[in-house]
């Protein structure tokens, strides 16, 4: 088995991928025993102090004390090696288990007190970090250049829209090198930062974008897919398959397209960094806009099957799960409506705190927690918010 | 708790040893084809004597104490297979020595044997707590596990490099005497002082070099051994203990420290009664924590300890006198039974290497299965010279 230098080992047991879960939204999680509270680590399905199998995955707090630290400076595998001296130490939980982690080299030692972090490294994969007690910042502790924005190229599609003027803004702020504003149509995008080039890209247009690739391309880190329409019918309420096939085009095609164009260059630099701009419905069907909800559900779908096959290649996808945002796309809808901003804002967020997924607002999040305890609720709840048949 | 029984009447014998390798295209199969052959060549015993087999190897996987039944066309009755690593040797012993007793087998050929695996493969997977907690963070092998350790145990107790180097000193001076040594020379403490850091606060010497190897020896009744005229070892008292002291933070403790008193209980003897300790030793602080658990010194003491003993062959505390693991290589799960078969050579008078003077009993302690974030299993017996052949 040979593994390339930039990417750590993947290899991890069933119980302990729980971990990467969290970790993919940001979140310290372990199994706490619901019959006696024990918090567990390493990772189990039983509980180690009463023997019983009830665990709940629950956040824990993440403060500690260093109880000894080291510098690794010899290492078998390949990744490890490149980055030696690597800061290893072991730490007590306030929450109760000893926890082995990774920190900055030196900076900690017996005694300190510190925060854990739960972090995907560059394979995808969970590790702890130990990280200043009082910080609020997503330390990144081994360098990943799919966490940096500064100076990058982002490719933004859809820019025209409400989501993409505040992606072209967040990034600008998030100090991005140059941003590439794609549009269907020609457009005059707000502002006239030089560090914005507009350009135009029909993303169903297989020719246009292997054109765009092959003159862009090689210069581009993060690809925003942000272009996608909505029909706003029913799968049997519309006269014609017309919108149906109209948003399978655009938002599942377009966002395979651009992705296939792309990636090539994306592999030739072993990084990357792809944001998928789903929607919470790609989880659940709204009836009354049941053909968007299919084209995202198919997007999330490729967003999980080109995670995949980029993972090894050093390249993140990650994707954001709106509700209904505020943007002209969206001006039938009921409210509340989160802004755009919020949106945009997220999505630099998640790729600077190295996570994978990310559900903005309250009725997002409410949604998805309510989707993974019971999806059968949820859906029958969306299906009354059609009108009753005359 | 009940007392363990006597181990009366039974012999252990004929330790054999195979050549040493740093690397090897041989398979694991073929260090036990040579520890079987030796076993019989220097016991003068017919294959179809071996009715038991005790197997310590992690290299042997996907195979098994069966497998090799089959390998070497033998008819076993007894087979134990004991992946412990470094605490194989003392199990190996203490279990073929109960099934001997009790008629279940009468001849116990236990043999460990492993080849240095290229790649990075089982340290990835040791464990499963290994492989999804430790490994990742770029620990591969005990080598951090152990800085972690040596380092708690430095603001514990007091202990400075020097302390950790007066075992790597005298073992290496031990080691010099043996054929096998990988190290021709003695080692000074300012070459120890300036090695390379491996994961602070361990430098190189204190981390054990890797090998190829085997090593073996029988156990049967005295009577069998008293009829095959070989010279044999009798055992005194054995004590395990997995998962010790597991609420330390951080090991502090071997887990035999439990059971001190019923080792020396057992044997009737005490530390003062022992003319040698041969204790595993992948990293020096585990040699001193085994120095406290055996009674040497109080908890916490062993540094002053070293500071003290003279630990060579010659000494007033005869440490690892082949040379230990430190000197001659650790050969995988081979290396719990290299304490093991030194124990066998003083007590019948056939070292390879240095010799303790009037080796009249010693103990030998055995550690191992860094499962996590330390030694799970610790094992030690108290031998005696049997017979004089």
């Amino acid at each position: 088995m040979k593994r390339r230098p930039d990417l750590p080992p993947r290899l991890r047991g069933r119980p302990a991928r729980r971990l990467t879960s969290a970790a993919a939204l940001g979140r310290l999680e372990l199994p706490v025993c619901q019959k006696c509270g024990t918090v567990q680590y390493p990772i189990r399905e039983i509980c180690k102090s009463c023997l019983s199998d009830d665990l709940r995955w629950e956040s824990v707090a993440p403060g500690g004390t260093v109880l000894s630290a080291t510098a690794i400076r010899h290492a078998t595998d390949p990744y490890f090696q490149a980055h030696r001296p690597l800061g290893f130490a072991s730490v007590r939980l306030d929450a109760g288990p000893v926890v082995m982690v990774r920190l900055k080299s030196g900076t900690r030692a017996a005694g300190d007190r510190v925060q854990i972090q739960n972090h995907l490294d560059r394979s995808g994969e969970a590790v702890l970090v130990a990280v200043e007690e009082e910080t609020r910042q997503r330390e990144v502790v081994l360098p990943d250049p799919n966490r940096e924005i500064a100076g990058k190229t982002v490719l933004i599609t859809g820019a025209d829209g409400g989501i993409g003027r505040a992606l072209v803004k967040a990034f600008l702020d998030a100090g991005a090198g140059r941003i590439i504003a794609a549009t269907r149509k020609a457009s005059q995008g707000s502002g006239d930062d030089s560090r914005v080039e507009h350009v135009v890209l029909d993303v169903t247009n297989a020719e246009a974008l292997q054109a765009f690739a092959a003159a862009a391309g090689g210069g581009i880190d993060i690809l925003i897919n942000n272009a996608g329409v909505t029909a706003s019918s029913g799968l049997l309420d519309a006269d014609t398959m017309d919108g149906a096939r109209r948003e399978m085009e655009v938002n599942y095609f377009g966002t395979l397209g651009t992705i296939r164009a792309l990636t090539p260059h994306f592999k030739a630099r072993r990084q990357g960094v792809i944001v998928n701009v789903l929607s919470i419905l790609a989880h659940v069907c709204l009836p009354s806009m049941g053909s968007y909800c299919a084209s995202k559900a198919a997007t999330l779908s490729l967003t999980q099957g080109v995670r995949a096959e980029l993972l090894p290649w050093g390249i993140r996808v990650c994707a954001i799960f709106p509700s209904t945002v505020d943007t002209p796309a969206s001006a039938d809808s009921p409210p509340p409506k989160l802004s755009p901003v919020q949106v945009a804002n997220e999505v630099v967020r998640m790729i600077r705190d190295g996570t994978e997924e990310a559900y903005p607002g309250s009725i997002a999040s409410d949604l998805i927690a309510a989707l993974r305890q019971d999806s059968k609720t949820v859906e029958r709840e969306m299906a009354m918010a059609l009108p009753e048949p005359r | 708790m009940r007392k363990p029984g006597s181990y009366r009447g039974v012999a252990v014998a004929v330790p054999v040893t195979t050549p040493r390798f740093r690397t090897t295209r041989r398979t694991t199969h073929w260090f036990f084809g040579k520890l079987l052959s030796d076993l019989l060549r220097e016991s003068g015993l017919e294959k179809a004597s071996i009715d038991g087999l005790a197997v310590a190897s992690y290299t042997l996987a996907p195979d098994n104490a069966a497998s090799l039944a089959e390998y070497f066309d033998l008819t076993p009755r007894f087979v134990l297979d004991l992946p412990y690593g470094g605490a194989a040797g003392v199990m190996m012993m203490s279990r073929a020595a109960r099934a001997v007793q009790s008629g279940d087998a009468e001849i116990v050929a236990c043999m460990a044997a492993d080849t240095a695996p290229s790649g990075y493969g089982i340290y990835a997977n040791f464990s499963s707590f290994t492989r999804d907690h430790i490994y990742p963070y770029g620990a591969g092998g005990a080598n951090s596990v152990f800085a972690l350790i040596t380092s708690n145990y430095m603001r514990a107790n007091g202990a400075t490099a020097e302390d950790f180097g007066q075992i790597c000193l005298a073992q290496r001076a031990n080691g010099v005497a043996h054929a096998q040594s990988m190290f021709r020379k003695t080692l000074t403490m300012e070459e120890y002082l300036s090695a390379r850091l491996i994961s602070d606060p361990l430098r190189l010497y204190d981390c054990v070099p890797r090998c190829c190897a085997g090593e073996a020896f029988l156990v049967m009744t005295e009577e069998r051994a008293r009829a095959l005229k070989v010279a044999y070892a009798a055992i005194g008292g054995v004590v395990e203990r997995i998962n010790g002291f597991a609420s330390d933070p951080v090991m502090s403790q071997v887990g035999i420290a439990m059971d001190r008193d019923s080792l020396y209980a057992q044997a009737g003897m005490g530390p003062q009664d022992m003319r040698f300790v041969q204790a595993y030793d992948d990293y020096p602080v585990i040699v001193m924590m085994q120095l406290e658990a055996l009674g040497f010194c109080a908890p916490g003491e062993a540094p002053k300890l070293v500071r003290e003993k003279r630990m060579t062959a010659d000494g007033d505390l005869p440490l690892n006198t082949s040379g230990g693991m430190l000197s001659l290589g650790q050969a995988g799960a081979a290396g719990g039974s290299l304490g093991m078969n030194e124990a066998l050579r003083q007590l019948t008078g056939r070292t390879q290497g240095a010799r303790v003077p009037n080796a009249t009993a010693g103990v030998v302690s055995c550690f191992g299965t860094v499962n996590y974030d330390r030694g799970v299993c610790s094992s030690a017996a108290i031998l005696t010279a049997g017979n004089a052949s």
